[in-house]
């Protein structure tokens, strides 16, 4: 289904509202409907206004509705896991964990062209206030935390090679082969 | 039989330890390269308040009804005795009033130990409303 393309990274799309320009206007009907199906209207202004993401700084990205959709329901599962998820976690998780949320939808815009590849984690919260995300596929456990202090923590285990823990926090490169992996269906 | 708080529990190796799972919010994750659904490896955490993370001895007095006494929509998983120690880990007594089975697993426990005992947990309870 081709419903149009929805344009990222302007001001307005920045200051929580919709882009506007009138060929975009069926698709940021669906993209409004499917806030509503989520209950979701602050939490896409929140995710996509509380990161400093390349994805926003863009000028022109346009995306599928479905992507637009997937992206959404990305955010929904950190940001509506549940009312407790929201209200334990401080303020700086919460912010970490949209990062990273993004960088996420990021990687699957770069890699990954159909949507329904994208595979999306399970979201917990450990006892610490932590945010983790899960995924145990393909043969490779991987498991990344945003911790209360705003540190990521990244846990890894794949056949072949040792278990291994490491700092995400400045970057992800450590990981990339295993998240690239794991996030393709 | 009377055990102190902070013996050492001399159990054998195949004992079972009860380790309670809420349901919410949820710490169970669908492993597929195991297939099937499991406790997450933050199940197997110390306690925020400092103590160390409990759990309870199979057959030491205690049934898994009584463990999930006001925790009914918990879920129960169990690991061994002799995986835990595997990793380093004591199982201390610690009897609380009703639940003489229960202990206490200090010791260090990196990734590497939780993961490993979250993939060796088997439910013998499910969390509710987790499979649906």
């Amino acid at each position: 289904m081709n419903a149009g393309v929805l344009h990222l990274g302007t001001q307005a799309y920045q200051a929580s509202a919709w882009g506007h320009d009138d060929r975009f206007e069926p698709t940021i009907r669906l993209a409004r409907e499917i806030n509503r199906t989520f209950n979701f209207v602050s939490g896409t202004a929140r995710l996509l206004s509380e990161v400093d993401s390349p994805l926003l700084s863009r000028t022109a990205v346009e995306l599928s509705a479905p992507l637009v959709q997937k992206i959404q329901l990305f955010g929904s599962a950190v940001f509506h896991a549940g009312d407790e998820l929201a209200a334990a976690s401080s303020p700086l998780v919460r912010q970490e964990a949209a990062r990273l949320a993004v960088h996420f939808a990021e990687r699957a815009l770069e890699r990954i062209s159909d949507p329904d590849e994208v595979a999306m984690p399970t979201v917990l919260q450990a006892p610490s206030g932590a945010i983790q995300f899960e995924w145990h596929r393909k043969g490779i456990d991987l498991e990344i935390s945003v911790l209360p202090s705003g540190r990521i923590a990244g846990y890894v285990e794949s056949e072949g090679h040792e278990p291994r823990e490491v700092d995400l926090s400045a970057s992800m490169w450590e990981i990339a082969e295993e998240l690239n992996a794991v996030l393709r269906r | 039989m009377c055990v102190e708080t902070g013996q050492e529990a001399t159990v054998p190796d195949h004992t079972a330890l009860w380790r309670r799972v809420p349901n919410w919010p949820h710490w169970t994750v669908f492993d597929e390269n195991l297939g099937r659904l499991r406790p997450s490896s933050i199940a197997f955490e110390d306690n925020q308040n400092g103590s160390a993370m409990s759990a309870f001895l199979e057959g030491h007095g205690n049934t898994v009804q009584e463990v999930l006494v006001g925790h009914e929509s918990f879920g129960v998983a169990a690991v061994t005795a002799g995986l835990v120690r595997s990793h380093g880990l004591s199982i201390v007594h610690d009897p609380l009033d009703g639940l003489p089975s229960h202990v206490e697993v200090p010791g260090p426990k990196p990734k590497k130990v939780k993961s490993a005992l979250a993939k060796a947990a088997l439910w013998v309870v499910e969390p509710a409303g987790v499979s649906d």
